[in-house]
């Protein structure tokens, strides 16, 4: 079993703001499967008494809320004097949507319908912000890979990859024990807007030539595809 | 406070009585002051006439006033010498009314009016008899022509009106039979909604004023039509878009429940119905990007946008798909072409073109793109393939959204029939063109020009 999520020594605590019971129910569970303690507002009063009488580590705040809309939350929280990183998350994505979530305060924003590895990328992310861990060895079982030499070595054996094969590999190494969505690889790895199923299927190709190289030679198996969801790099079998 | 426009018909109507009145009133005008000049025309002569009848008389004796007797009575007549009264007829006075009469001074147009109100023409005139001069002084009673100009101006006075009032009925009836065709367009226009946009307008008579603009609202309604069945169309398509992927999820999840589940083929199931969610979620993020596009484009970006760096990134990305099915993917930068627009749209377009080659060649094929000058200084980005090609019949609806080329070799591979719609749009909305052609060797060319 993974170690709960920490700041420092205290357990990272989550405040869910979502009024969609069977939405905010999944997230909640997703969330505590990852030993987030999570609670679960379901409208935006909830919500501004809860974030002000308790201290989270961070806000998940669903735009579209009955009443009184998620970003005026978020206006009065912040006015409130509210330190915590709030995440947005939002049906609407156009540019204009966005430029007033982040005006509203927020940190971060997320689509609906978003990948569940993804939202974890970004609590993660949101939660360690300042902490900097701009690691330049990554190592996984006797998967080593370094980033300032852009080599990797398994089992003492230099392996060969194309840039964009390291490129993968690192962000998959990065988030090692988590599930990456092919979102985030679009993203983050190819650096794209919007996803194409074209850019899927160069994703699925750059995956099996990468596993054929990393893992196909071995015993141990170290990268498998979460059908429907994404890909996860890891030292447990399946 | 400011008077409410009236109608046009109301206007009309008023325009038209006052129109009438008014030339009414001239003619009525005319008309009486050309009587009472020929009138009065007809009094001088007769006062002229009098005048010589009165001097012959009265110089064929000059002496003794009872001579004058013969004279006609109902002449009215005075001779004065002097400033003395020498004669006057028995009608002169036989009212008294002109009594004195002739011995005023005559007035401008030679009216003289009596104590009594009567109004009577005098005409004077010098006489010599044996040396002895005399005046004569004749009358004329003008009742009679004032009496007839009265009567005409009462004939005006009522009839005036009475004009006024059947021109404005008049106006109001004929500008109403006018603008009829217009109040009847307008109800059947009021009629035309989005479920009848077929119906059309009745058209009278196409070549008058109110026919052309029937005809320009027709063919309006003829371009609303087609373009909501469009839009009908489309819907219809959309929905049965999205049924595809919800019937895989709903018999997936369905027969999944009907028996036993251990972790792995639930995870298989889940897996599987996950799949088909990101099939939803994808296709409702293009047809969104689609909307957007299609309704923001004046607010796309207009960056530098260098055709060649663009087609050799996206070459570079794809380039393994194509290796994948060992394809020769080659590209060839004639000429470097810069042109403004959106690059995000641009290079989605450019690599639906060029995944929709790659896709529909067959392994071990070839596909070349080029990049460089078109003809008329426009720049050219060209996807040629040695595929199978495009059906001469198929070719006009490639470019519509689901639509997908009959190909049963490829069907497994098929996207979602979005991307060469998404291109087009793309291409057209930076002010460029994307065209189809057959390639001299067989194959697909598809081409984009975009101006300088």
């Amino acid at each position: 079993m993974r170690c709960k999520p920490r700041i420092g020594r205290k357990i990272v605590r989550i405040l869910l703001v979502e009024d969609e019971v069977k939405v905010a129910g999944a997230l909640r569970e997703g969330l505590e499967a990852e030993s987030y303690e999570t609670v679960v507002a379901n409208n935006g009063e909830e919500a501004f008494f809860l974030a002000t009488t308790r201290s989270f580590d961070l806000l998940l705040l669903d735009v579209m809320l009955p009443g009184r809309s998620g970003l005026e939350i978020l206006a009065a929280l912040r006015q409130h004097g509210l330190q915590a990183p709030v995440l947005i998350l939002t049906a609407k994505d156009s540019v204009e949507d966005r430029v007033r979530g982040l005006d509203s305060g927020a940190d971060d924003y997320l689509v609906k319908p978003f990948a569940f590895p993804e939202l974890l990328a970004r609590v993660r992310a949101l939660t360690r912000r300042g902490k900097g861990d701009q690691n330049a060895r990554w190592k996984l079982a006797d998967l080593n890979l370094d980033c300032a030499t852009r080599r990797v070595i398994r089992q003492n054996q230099e392996i060969d990859l194309t840039p964009k094969e390291f490129d993968l590999l690192e962000y998959l190494m990065r988030h090692q024990g988590h599930t990456v969505s092919r979102e985030m690889l679009t993203r983050d790895v190819w650096q794209a807007t919007a996803r194409a199923t074209s850019l899927d299927n160069v994703i699925d190709v750059h995956v099996a030539r990468l596993r054929k190289k990393i893992d196909d030679p071995y015993e141990k198996k170290l990268l498998r595809t979460i059908r429907g969801v994404g890909f996860l790099l890891s030292e447990e079998e399946a | 406070m400011r008077l409410r426009p009236l109608s046009i018909r109301a206007r009309l109507t008023v325009w038209y009585a006052g129109v009438l009145l008014f030339i009414l009133m001239c003619l009525s005008a005319g008309v009486y002051v050309v009587l009472r000049a020929s009138l009065q025309r007809t009094l001088r002569s007769q006062l002229d006439r009098d005048i010589q009848t009165v001097a012959t008389v009265v110089a064929a004796s000059p002496h003794g006033a009872g001579q004058y007797g013969h004279l006609p009575g109902d002449i009215l007549f005075a001779v004065t010498q002097d400033g003395h009264l020498v004669y006057h007829s028995n009608a002169w006075c036989r009212t008294r009314c002109l009594h004195g009469a002739e011995l005023e001074p005559a007035e401008p147009g030679g009216v003289w009016r009596s104590p009594k109100g009567v109004a009577y023409m005098l005409k004077a005139a010098p006489l010599s008899i044996n040396g002895q001069s005399f005046a004569v002084t004749v009358a004329e009673d003008t009742s009679l022509l004032e009496g007839t100009l009265r009567n005409l101006l009462a004939i005006l006075m009522l009839s005036l009106p009475c004009a006024a009032l059947l021109s404005i009925a008049g106006g109001y009836i004929l500008a109403g039979r006018a603008l009829s065709p217009i109040s009847d367009m307008a109800s059947k226009a009021w009629e035309i909604t989005a479920e009848s946009l077929s119906e059309r307008l009745p058209v009278s008579n196409p070549n008058d004023e109110l026919g052309r603009m029937a005809t320009v609202f027709n063919e309006t309604l003829a371009r609303l039509e087609t373009s909501f069945e469009r839009l009908r169309a489309f819907a219809a398509n959309t929905s049965h878009e999205l049924r595809t992927p919800l019937t895989a999820m709903r018999s997936v999840g369905e027969v999944a429940l009907r028996r036993p589940l251990d972790a792995t083929s639930a995870r298989d199931t889940i897996g599987s119905m996950l799949e088909e969610v990101d099939r939803l979620t994808q296709l409702v993020e293009r047809l969104l990007g689609l909307a957007r596009a299609e309704s923001a484009k004046a607010l796309m970006p207009r960056d530098e946008v260098d055709l060649g760096q663009m087609a050799l990134s996206v070459t570079e990305q794809v380039r393994v798909l194509a290796e994948e099915k060992g394809q020769e993917l080659s590209l060839d930068l004639r000429e470097p072409a810069t042109i403004r627009g959106d690059p995000s749209a641009l290079r989605q377009a450019l690599t639906n073109l060029i995944d929709n080659a790659i896709r529909y060649t067959p392994p071990h094929g070839r596909i070349k793109i080029g990049v460089g000058p078109a003809p008329g200084g426009r720049h050219m980005v060209e996807i040629e393939d040695n595929g199978s090609g495009i059906a001469l019949e198929e070719q006009g609806r490639i470019f519509d959204r689901y639509y997908r080329v009959r190909n049963d070799e490829h069907s497994r591979s098929l996207g979602t029939g979005l991307g060469l719609a998404i291109a087009r749009n793309a291409v057209e909305a930076n002010g460029g063109r994307l065209e189809y052609r057959n390639a001299a060797a067989g194959g697909s060319v598809f081409c984009m020009t975009f101006p300088a």
